[in-house]
């Protein structure tokens, strides 16, 4: 798979919440014709409650979305492998921009949001989400496009955001991304 | 019943005398059967009609299925669904011999369905068939509008019945198949006794009040083959689960928690969501 520059995090002091410019990774089932859709996330997950508001989950580094997908399959677990090709996931290369991300990245931000600085470490599975859905609902009302958190798939949070973060954005608050490439399972993940 | 293809020119050649002793010797025959139907129309006189001819039917089937191979489904259906139409015809001839009367204009539609399909697909067949008509002489009894429609209704509930048994019986071997079941685990997750499974697998019929059971397992079975390859789906099941503290798929399936297994695979394969 072709390389792409990471993206950008610009953190604003005034509104106390981070700004993303760059490339964007994101996995959806290979069958699925509908790629920038976030209807999928109405099943809920770390930060919606089931049948309630969607979300467009992403990864800022590929390596962050493939660890992704393999803790996916250890919590279960299961093997990649062992999934019909329809189901594996394929990855999306997006381009955006925007602004006013909640944040749920460093440790100020996390303790703004009630969280502690040790954040994700103890948050790792599902019980957790009673803690981070109630987040999620706070940061939906008020103005933010969505928030940039540490993905509780890799283990080191000290190296720069864009190695570990996740986006996740509510789809009516900015401008939809540009999909730069769709890239087949296993020209990804074991790449 | 074991029927060779000695069975077969009788069947689609034999006069009507050759098919009453063939019915004879296979003790097809229950003197009386269906007399009760002339006099006391009934959904329970119609329905003994129709068992007495049910084991002529797939008596029947077997028959045209050694003429045609791949024909004894559609046979058995067609013979079920037209009963009534026997019955409202020239072939019944008195009120003691119902039962038989049917048996002869069973054996002409069979002859019927074969032609016709030797007719349609061009196939040249070994069997011709030949037309069997009923006695032109006048009948001394005819079976009422409403004893008819009686027939209809219970040869309508036999064939379904027995198809929803044939149906059972598939979906039981597509659940032992695609889990790779041994008996016990089968009587585990359906709870009834290794017994039991045997009889099943032996060809005995599976009580409705299973079915609701095998519904379940089988939903579940087509749910997880969509995500999991049909080869690695029996392993899938036996794996200790850390997200079900250490359970595997069968023992959650066992103690009716599939739902919670299924929601945790629909979110990882058919949702959006982040670690």
């Amino acid at each position: 798979m072709a390389a792409y520059e990471p993206g950008v995090f610009t953190y604003n002091a005034t509104t106390s919440d981070y700004s993303f410019s760059g490339v964007l990774y994101r996995h959806i089932p290979a069958y699925s014709d509908e790629p920038l859709t976030a209807r999928f996330s109405i099943v809920g997950g770390r930060w919606n409650q089931p049948n309630s508001y969607l979300l467009f989950h992403t990864y800022s580094s590929v390596q962050t979305a493939q660890l992704a997908l393999t803790n996916q399959a250890n919590a279960v677990p299961f093997d990649w492998e062992a999934v019909n090709p329809e189901y594996q996931k394929d990855l999306l290369v997006l381009r955006l921009t925007v602004n006013h991300l909640a944040d749920l990245a460093t440790s100020g931000g996390l303790q703004n949001y009630g969280l502690p600085i040790e954040y994700p470490i103890g948050f790792e599975e599902e019980d957790a989400w009673t803690t981070t859905r109630p987040i999620g609902q706070r940061v939906l009302s008020s103005a933010a496009a969505g928030l940039v958190t540490r993905s509780a798939s890799v283990s080191q949070w000290t190296s720069p955001m864009v190695d570990w973060a996740e986006v996740v954005l509510f789809p009516d608050r900015s401008d939809p991304p540009l999909l730069l490439e769709r890239i087949p399972f296993r020209d990804w993940y074991y790449a | 019943m074991e029927i060779t293809t000695a069975d077969v020119p009788v069947i689609l050649q034999g006069s009507v005398g050759t098919l009453e002793r063939w019915l004879d010797v296979r003790s097809l025959l229950r003197p009386g059967a269906g007399a009760d139907l002339v006099g006391n129309p009934s959904l329970a006189t119609a329905s003994d009609l129709v068992a007495s001819a049910d084991p002529i039917i797939h008596a029947f089937s077997l028959v045209a299925a050694k003429a045609t191979p791949g024909l004894e489904l559609s046979v058995g259906a067609a013979l079920h669904m037209d009963l009534a139409a026997i019955c409202a015809s020239g072939w019944i001839r008195s009120a003691g011999s119902v039962q038989r009367d049917v048996a002869f204009g069973l054996v002409a539609r069979v002859r019927e369905i074969l032609s016709s399909q030797a007719n349609v697909s061009g196939v040249v067949t070994r069997y011709e068939s030949f037309t069997l008509h009923p006695s032109a002489e006048p009948q001394t009894v005819q079976l009422s509008d409403i004893a008819v429609a009686y027939v209809g209704a219970a040869a309508l509930d036999q064939w379904s019945t027995e198809y929803a048994e044939r149906d059972y019986q598939l979906k039981l071997e597509r659940i032992k198949t695609g889990f790779r079941l041994r008996v016990s685990e089968l009587a585990k997750l359906l709870g009834v006794t290794r017994e039991a499974v045997r009889q099943w697998n032996a060809g005995a019929g599976i009580s409705p009040d299973r079915w609701g059971e095998i519904d379940r397992l089988h939903d579940l079975v087509t749910q997880l083959q969509r995500y999991f390859r049909p080869e690695a789906l029996p392993g899938q099941v036996r794996r200790k689960l850390r997200a079900f503290d250490g359970m595997t798929g069968l023992e959650l399936i066992a103690t009716g928690r599939e739902a919670e297994l299924l929601l945790r695979y629909r979110r990882i394969f058919e949702g959006d969501i982040t670690q």
